[in-house]
Parts: structure tokens; sequence; C-alpha cells
């Protein structure tokens, strides 16, 4: 158990700067999920927390105590690797017990740690095994062991996912979730897969061009993004965003004319803006929770989910609008062609800077 | 012709081809193993292939005179050549690949070119240098200078072998608490072992043929190395064939008898530390 505390870290590698200034805190315990696209810094964030590169400035503490200068042994951290790193010459019992091994601990008790995570793990008949000899489940399951037997402070996992296929991914997932709410350790899991973020974090450290754009619970930076970076990159699919000029209390999209929550405008006349507004907060209007802005559309092409469609709707402004529905009702009456009048909620209008991309209802 | 035959004609040409590469490096081999176990009149008078007389008289004059002499400094040297060579290339190789400093690929790209160096220009200040230091009768001469010859290619081939393999592998060591040191030991080098046997069989044979500077550097018959020994029946006004030949048959089971139990991992390393595959 331990907090971990990120102070202006920065790495650059010659001329190219990885990461840019970072100052966090991951709270102890969490489950905190550094996302972002690949090349944002968010692995080389991860390696200069375990250690395995050095910091060009800035420090790490791990509860309180600077570990910048500590090696990677002596942290009292374990890792999940993205290609796994296990070792083919040792069994998987090898494998696992090596921390334990490397601390000193006794043979037999050694043993008894190693059983009791296998069990847990559902890999006890393959201790003996050498790890080429496994499934790509399994040999997760052995790299998720030698991380966990020794009972470290912090696990660190490096998109530990992207190796599996997609039904495997999931009930990976969901056993990573149940085992951190078992020990209450503190993870920290890189992906670049915001449904994986999503789904399982307490905390979301979304990551660009080294910088961290905004860190909050996974709901806070669905439902209030700080900048369109953020919207456009939660959510399947991201927000719809749109150019929009503000002007008298609304925000014209070139033709059609949206009124936010008036807060929000109230003091950027005349601004260029991008306007968001979420897939699923758009309803046909004979479903919608709120009429305030009725926009009438046409739906060009309708993408089918089972569970979920995608209306692309033209609203006459050039940009076609996603609308997200889980709907059934809504399923039976929509088809490709349709002509329909749709509403959006003044509330669920997010807009944002057009030059900074900053949301302006943060300023 | 259908696809089938032509199938089966293309197989027989490629066995024919490896036929007659097998019969031109074997015949002599061959060859010589025959006139070891021929009667000293016979070796004279018959042409057959198959032997028509058979002896282990050769074999007991050879060893009369003191032919396991040589054949025990040559393993002291090969076996010494060996170790030292295969060590100090392994973490050569590993630096190289490692860390960080300045002129370490330009080192790596120099460890081939000593072999452009003419190694005749290299035996008089060899030897100047034994002699200064006393060890003219030593095996540790010999060892370091082949030593010397056989490191810059397994440098080569351990580079290129330690390059394949996953940084990842040494890093999960170093967060599980192994030194740098230690995981290069516990998980590199078990990863590298075709690698590393590649490069120690190269050094071994490299060491136990090698003639040109043994023959210089080694004065006292006591410490010749088994080819200069081989040399040394030459030289007499008759040459007995038979003897010769038994002797050389002896020189060549060492070798033959690393190769069969490497052979398992022979082929990858080399395939692998030339960039074949």
């Amino acid at each position: 158990m331990a907090k971990i505390t990120l102070e202006n870290l920065r790495k650059e590698y010659g001329s190219l700067t990885a990461v840019d200034g970072i100052d966090l805190t991951i709270a102890d315990g969490s489950y905190t999920m550094i996302l972002g696209p690949s090349g944002c810094g968010k692995s080389t964030t991860l390696r200069m927390l375990a250690g395995l590169e050095q910091p060009t400035d800035g420090d790490v503490y791990i509860d309180d105590a600077r570990v910048t200068d500590v090696p990677p042994g002596d942290r009292n951290l374990s890792m999940v690797f993205q290609s796994l790193a296990l070792w083919d010459h040792k069994t998987v019992r090898e494998n696992i017990g090596f921390g334990l091994k490397m601390e000193g601990v006794a043979e037999a008790e050694r043993n008894a740690a190693i059983d009791e995570i296998a069990s847990l793990l559902q890999i006890s008949e393959k201790l003996e095994q050498s790890p080429a000899a496994l499934s790509g489940g399994q040999q997760q399951r052995v790299a998720l062991g030698r991380s966990l037997v020794r009972e470290p402070d912090v696990i660190l996992l490096d998109e530990p996912l992207s190796s599996l296929d997609a039904k495997l991914q999931l009930e990976m997932r969901a056993t990573l979730s149940k085992i951190h709410k078992e020990i209450g350790t503190t993870f920290v899991h890189v992906t670049h897969d915001q449904e994986d973020a999503m789904s399982i974090a307490d905390e979301i450290i979304l990551m660009n061009d080294g910088e961290v754009v905004q860190h909050g619970a996974p709901m806070e930076l669905f439902d209030a993004p700080t900048e369109e970076f953020v919207a456009d990159f939660i959510g399947t699919p991201g927000m719809n965003l749109l150019d929009g000029t503000v002007s008298d209390g609304a925000v014209d999209l070139g033709g059609v004319a949206l009124t936010p929550a008036a807060e929000t405008i109230a003091e950027h006349p005349g601004s260029a803006v991008r306007v968001g507004v979420r897939p699923n907060r758009i309803y046909p209007a004979d479903a919608a929770p709120d009429t305030a802005n009725t926009l009438a559309a046409e739906v060009t092409l309708v993408e089918t989910f089972g569970d979920s469609r995608w209306y692309y709707l033209d609203v006459g402004i050039g940009e076609e609008l996603v609308m997200k529905s889980a709907d059934t009702a809504v399923f039976g009456t929509l088809a490709e062609g349709d002509a329909v009048s749709v509403c959006i909620g003044s509330e669920d209008i997010h807009l944002f800077d057009a030059t900074s991309g900053r949301a302006l209802s943060a300023a | 012709m259908n696809w089938r035959r032509r199938r089966q004609l293309g197989q027989l040409l490629r066995f024919s081809l490896l036929g007659v590469v097998l019969i031109v490096f074997i015949f002599p081999f061959y060859w010589m193993l025959r006139t070891s176990i021929l009667p000293t009149q016979m070796i004279y008078e018959s042409t057959a292939l198959i032997p028509q007389g058979f002896t282990l008289e050769h074999y007991g004059r050879v060893i009369d005179q003191g032919f396991l002499t040589p054949v025990r400094n040559s393993l002291i040297t090969a076996v010494g050549t060996t170790i030292l060579t295969t060590v100090v290339s392994l973490f050569a190789a590993f630096s190289i690949l490692r860390y960080r400093y300045p002129g370490r690929r330009r080192a790596a790209q120099l460890v081939l070119l000593t072999y452009m160096f003419p190694h005749v220009a290299l035996i008089i200040p060899m030897y100047m240098l034994a002699a200064s230091l006393g060890l003219l009768e030593s095996p540790i001469t010999l060892i370091v200078v082949h030593t010397m010859l056989a490191l810059p290619f397994c440098v080569w081939i351990l580079q290129s072998f330690l390059m394949d393999i996953p940084r990842e592998l040494e890093e999960a060591a170093l967060v599980e608490g192994a030194s740098e040191v230690g995981a290069f030991l516990r998980i590199t080098v078990p990863q590298a072992k075709p690698g590393i046997i590649a490069a120690g069989t190269f050094a071994y044979i490299m060491s136990w043929g090698e003639y040109m500077f043994a023959y210089v550097l080694l004065t006292d018959s006591d410490a010749f190395t088994v080819p200069v020994a081989l040399e040394s029946l030459l030289s007499g006004y008759v040459i007995e064939w038979g003897i010769l030949a038994a002797a050389s048959v002896l020189a060549t089971l060492p070798v033959l008898a690393l190769f069969w139990l490497m052979a398992k991992y022979l082929g990858e390393g080399i395939a692998k530390g030339t960039g074949v595959v």
C-alpha cells in the first residue's frame, strides 16, 4: 500500500521531450490508469516510476520517500510488462518465485506463497512447466502471479492486455479488477484503450504530448472534459465536435443555432468555439428528456452493434453528427434516409476555446 | 511431366549434390582412417577402397612416441582459450549492447576489422613479448594469443545473439530485485546459450588447429601442441605414413567429439550469429 507522487517529472531523449514536466499524486490503494495515444509518454512515465528509466529532471516519491535514485529492485514495486517478459528457461514456479528468492525467502516459505498465488490464478497444474508451453491467457496469469507474490506496495502494468485476443482481454480485465479489490494494493496501469480505462479505473490520468491533460474519475472525464482532446478521446464514439461562433446567448454552427447553459457563454460574445455533444446525449424528439434544442436531421447511415446503434445525422451544417442510442423503440422506427427531429439538452452542450482547446465552462 | 514427378526429380538432384559435397569432404578423412589401420607394407601396395588388412600397430607406436603429450598440451590450450574467450566476449557484447558511452558503436564495428591485420606481422612482437616475460614454455602465452585471434568473431556472434534477447526480460529481473550483473547472469546468459556454445566451439576449434603462432612461440618439444607435433612427424628423412595417419586421427577425435555434443546448438548459433536467419 502506497501513494505515489510525481514532481515536475521530465524525460528528454536528445531533442525529443517524451515527458514534459508532470505533477500528480496517485492515491493509496487506487486503480489508476494512465491513458493516452501512442507516443504520449505514458509508458515512459511508468518506466520512470519503476526506476527503469532515469528522469532528466523532477522526482518520484513513494509514500513521501524520494526514490528517484533508488534502483528498481529496492522500490518494493512489481511490474507486468507488455511482452510479459517471462523467462522461458525457468519453470513457471521459478518465474513466480524469482523475486522472493532475490529477497532471500526460504524455499519452503517461497513454495507456499507460490502455491497460494497459483491457485488464486488457476495455474496450479502448470507450475512445473516452461511458460513457453502455456497459452496466452495462462502466460498472462503467470506474469501477474510473479508481480503479486511478493505483495509489493505498488503494481505497475504496462499495456498488459494488448497481447491477448479480444475475448480474453475482457476476461483478464475483470480478473485484474477483482484482484485489485481483493488485495487493495495501488495499481498503476498504462493503456491506450479508453474502454479499459473507463471500465475498471478508479482514476484516469489522460496524457497527450508528454503532458497530463486531465486527471480524475472516469465519469468526470466523460461528463466534464476540461479540454477538447479529452472530449474526443474518451467515449465510443468520441464526442461530436463542430466549429461554431458565440452570438446572442447562442452558438451559431453555420445555419443552425444551439443554446447552451447560459453561464458558459455569457463572458465570450463573438468567440470562435468548438461545440461538443456526446453521441448518447442526442435523442429523437419523442424520447427526449430535454427539448431545449431541436434540430431537423436526415439519417444518412446506421451502424448496428446489437445493444446499441449509431445514427449518422445530416443537420445541414456540412459536418455530420453521430447519435448513439440503446433504445429498442428507436431501433424500430429509424432507418437510413429517414427525416427525424433530434433534441440536445442545454446542459449537454460543451464549449471549447477554438485555439487553446480548453473548456469554456471550466473557466 | 506432372507436378509430383517434377518434385521427385528435384529431390533427387538435391540429394545427388549433397552426396557429391559429402564425398569431397569425407573421402580424405576416410583415406586417413584407412591408412592408419593398414599394415605398413599394404599402405604402399594396395589402393583398394576397402582395407585388405588390419593393425593397431601405428596407434601403439604413436602413443609410445609420446604423442599424448601434445594432445594434453592442446587440450589445455584449447579449453583455456575457450573459457577465456567466452567470458570476455560475453561481457564485451553485453557492454556494447546495454551501456551508452562514447565510441561504443565504433568499437563494435571495428571489432571485426582486426582480422584485416596480417597475423604474420604480429608473430615477431608476440615472440619478443613472451620471451621477455619468460612465458615461452607456458601454455598461458598460447592461450592469450589464441584468445586474441578468436575474440573478435566471438564478440560479433554474441552481440547478434544478445541483440535478439528482449531487454524486458532483464528489466523484469531488475524490478524483482536482481542487480544489473545478476540479471545478466541469471536471465540473459541462459537465454543466449546457443550463441555462447557457438562462440565457444569456434574458439576451441580455432585453438586446436592453430599452427603458425604455436610453431613460433613454442620452442621446447615438451610444450608442442598437436599441429606442431604433427608437422614434426613430416620432417624426418622417411615419412612413416601409417604413424602420421594414426596421429592425425587422434588429433581429430577431440574436435569430432565436441561437434557431436554440440551439434544441436551449433547450427542455430552460427546461422543467427552470421545473420543468416
